[in-house]
């Protein structure tokens, strides 16, 4: 008899950074609770060169999609 | 002092969050998003007997009492991955302590929750959300959970999956098991005493449908590749599929929307134990 199914069938993959690159003009504003352009103050996810959300295409499956932490 | 009338819990990077701020903000609602990843630099006291919380975010004051209307709760999956990595004796308490702090806050019972952790706990078990869907008249495939090498199956071919969320680390690598389909014979070759696993039918061909229900409001959509259905564990091939809006017939809709409606009776009935 082969190993354990679940062990032997998983997809095994190298632990990589999920770490995510914020552009130095961008700080996040606890009172509002978003990302802004500090020099212009637009919101980040509405300013053209803001970093916008990741769609669940990109989440690496680790049962919480990462965010769960 | 700030009154809160609607709690964000979510993660400082997840951006999707940002809109829904941004939109609270502009209806001039009365607002905090509290984030996980940043728990460190808030303060908090609760004082259970008052049933007041107390938070203190960059200087800033707020309180949540039971004047709290409504809560969101982002991303609100258990969280799984402490043995991973190589975490902190600080770091692991504080994944730990303020993942209870956060369940603890179903304390506010009367504000309207999307996501409350309790039933996130229920939605997290296969075997208890297939009796549900069984119960308002969805079908479901035959499901045998087993760790018995030689069960019985109906059907030569089966869908095999894990009965929670099964990643693990291995060596240097971490895995992570998804839905594979496989012959009865070959998932008897494995050695599958150490733990049950779900064996179910093998639908072929299937569609996959991601429902959302929000009060009254139904969200779907169907997850598309090449304009066709995706065979297995769609997770596997993310990068050619098409995630499209779609209506659902109405009985499937009416089934779906008691499904919700069950969930929410069965919760006020244990309340009332």
């Amino acid at each position: 008899m082969k190993e354990n199914l679940v062990i032997h069938q998983a997809f095994k993959y190298e632990v990589g950074s999920c770490k995510i690159e914020i552009p130095t003009n961008y700080g996040y504003n606890a009172a509002s609770g978003y990302w802004v352009n500090e020099i212009t103050k637009t919101p980040m996810v509405r300013d053209p060169e803001g970093i916008k959300p990741r769609t669940k295409k990109e989440d690496i499956e680790t049962g919480e999609d990462n965010k769960g932490e | 002092m700030n009154n809160v009338k609607v709690l964000i819990i979510s993660n400082k990077f997840d951006f999707t969050t940002d809109y829904v701020c941004i939109e609270l903000e502009k209806r001039k609602v009365k607002y905090l998003r509290l984030n996980r990843d940043s728990f460190r630099s808030c303060k908090i006291e609760f004082n259970i007997n008052l049933g007041e919380l107390l938070i203190n975010v960059n200087k800033k004051k707020y309180i949540v009492n039971k004047g709290l209307s409504s809560v969101y709760y982002r991303a609100p999956t258990y969280f799984r991955e402490t043995f991973s990595k190589n975490f902190s004796a600080e770091d692991q308490l504080y994944n730990s302590q303020w993942m209870s702090f956060i369940r603890n806050l179903t304390f506010f019972e009367d504000a309207k929750w999307m996501n409350n952790p309790v039933d996130t706990y229920k939605a997290e078990n296969k075997l208890l959300q297939l009796k549900y869907a069984k119960e308002v008249g969805l079908r479901i495939p035959n499901t045998l959970v087993t760790n018995n090498n030689s069960f019985k199956f109906n059907n030569p071919t089966v869908a095999a999956k894990s009965l929670d969320t099964a990643l693990f680390k291995i060596n240097d690598k971490e895995a992570f098991f998804y839905t594979n389909i496989m012959a009865v014979e070959d998932v008897k070759s494995y050695d599958i005493g150490l733990f049950p696993i779900v064996i179910q039918d093998n639908l072929e061909p299937k569609i996959d449908y991601r429902v959302t229900i929000a009060g009254n409001k139904m969200y779907s959509a169907v997850i598309s590749e090449h304009g066709k259905g995706v065979s297995g564990d769609w997770r596997r091939r993310k990068n050619t599929l098409k995630f499209i809006d779609c209506d659902l017939p109405d009985q499937i809709k009416k089934k779906c929307f008691n499904g919700c409606s069950l969930s929410e009776q069965r919760c006020r009935e244990e309340a009332t134990l």
